[in-house]
């Protein structure tokens, strides 16, 4: 009996340190029913708030400086955000722990489509994220979950990380940038996994002075250079798939298959017409 | 990765190294045997070159003038290249129509699958 009302007392404790840590009042702010603009919506929502974006295209510059989640009701094909000043980010998220940004189709910034500077335990996953400088970029912040994110056709990096551990790459989908797909720089103990890195210009994944990653079951698929480490120790590489591009190859075999199948073709034409 | 589009560009560069292939082949030595042949693969490369112009107008959503114009211009080269070999007067213009046909793929291919 003593233990069972042991077991109550602490369970009562822990639900009250939860609820006191994590805002028990946490409201949900609906973009664009009670503010116009994520951005207004962003200002003037607390600590722990969510805020749920309709269908619409917005043209919006957000930046991130507390611990909410803004994510769209209907996914990325409904909510399109462009960047209003492209020299800015589109969302740009700063020293912050605990914030999430999910489902939206993130576009048209000079800069990029998410940064993160100095953030922690941040997600961000299910956007698309296309026809930026860069997609996602992430400057001195650890422990953050990159995942099922579709990055592409952006003039330089898919995913940047700089001086950024711990961070866990997850499921995206890194394809045809302009540069390079996966960069990390002077990172340590990421975690790569079931990402595809495929159709860069350059490098599929780069990892430059980064120690103690993991890349796991990547596909990386016809970049020009598949995966490039440099300067980097002691990173783990299990089941990863790596193809080279076939920029010179694919033709010069299909034109091979091709004189092949003609040989074949002309011994069948020469059964049914008798000719030799 | 592989997208169906990638498989139907590769088998229509195929068919017309066959379809150029039995066309010189042909213009060197006349049988009914090779021109059935290229006769053959050039219809079905024909018809490879219709369904990827309308896989990749349909892919691109929005109708854009340029490809619409490529497109056209590649089909005008392939009816060409018919008329020329079936009028006697321009039939020495159909193996160089033959070459610019055989081109046309490997840019079809550059354009569709690598770049």
């Amino acid at each position: 009996m003593n233990k069972r009302f042991m077991a109550a007392f602490i369970c009562t404790i822990a639900l009250i340190l939860e609820t006191a840590g994590t805002g028990l009042h946490a409201a949900v702010i609906y973009v664009p029913d009670n503010y116009k603009t994520i951005h207004d919506a962003v200002s003037n929502a607390q600590p722990y708030d969510t805020i749920i974006v309709h269908k619409g295209d917005y043209k919006d510059n957000i930046i991130v400086e507390k611990s909410i989640t803004i994510k769209s009701s209907d996914g990325f094909d409904a909510a399109i955000v462009s960047a209003l000043n492209p020299s800015n980010p589109v969302f740009r998220v700063s020293n912050v722990s605990g914030a999430a940004i999910s489902g939206f189709t993130i576009t048209d910034s000079g800069t990029s489509g998410i940064h993160l500077q100095n953030s922690h335990n941040t997600a961000i996953s299910d956007n698309r994220i296309v026809k930026n400088e860069s997609g996602i970029l992430l400057y001195s912040s650890n422990n953050n979950t990159i995942s099922n994110n579709i990055i592409k056709s952006n003039a330089q990096y898919g995913i940047y990380l700089e001086s950024s551990n711990n961070n866990t790459l997850k499921g995206n989908a890194v394809d045809s940038n302009n540069d390079k797909g996966i960069f990390l720089s002077l990172s340590n103990h990421n975690n790569l996994a079931n990402n595809s890195a495929s159709l860069n210009t350059w490098n599929g994944i780069i990892l430059w002075a980064s120690d103690s990653n993991t890349l796991k079951e990547n596909s990386i698929l016809r970049n020009t250079y598949g995966l490039v480490i440099s300067d980097s120790k002691e990173n783990a590489l299990i089941d990863n798939t790596i193809w080279s591009n076939i920029y010179i190859i694919l033709p010069a075999i299909l034109v091979y298959m091709g004189i092949i199948f003609f040989f074949v073709q002309k011994k069948i034409f020469s059964f049914i017409y008798s000719e030799k | 990765m592989f997208e169906i589009n990638i498989i139907i560009v590769s088998l229509g560069l195929i068919f017309a190294t066959v379809s150029l292939i039995s066309g010189l082949q042909s213009v060197k030595k006349a049988g009914i045997m090779m021109a059935s042949m290229h006769r053959l693969n050039g219809y079905i490369a024909c018809l490879i070159y219709l369904i990827v112009a309308v896989l990749s107008l349909r892919k691109g959503g929005d109708l854009m003038m340029w490809p619409i114009i490529g497109w056209i211009a590649g089909l005008t080269v392939i009816a060409g290249k018919i008329l020329s070999v079936r009028n006697q007067k321009t039939y020495k213009y159909g193996s160089r129509l033959g070459i610019l046909l055989f081109i046309i793929w490997l840019v079809i291919i550059y354009t569709h699958v690598l770049k």
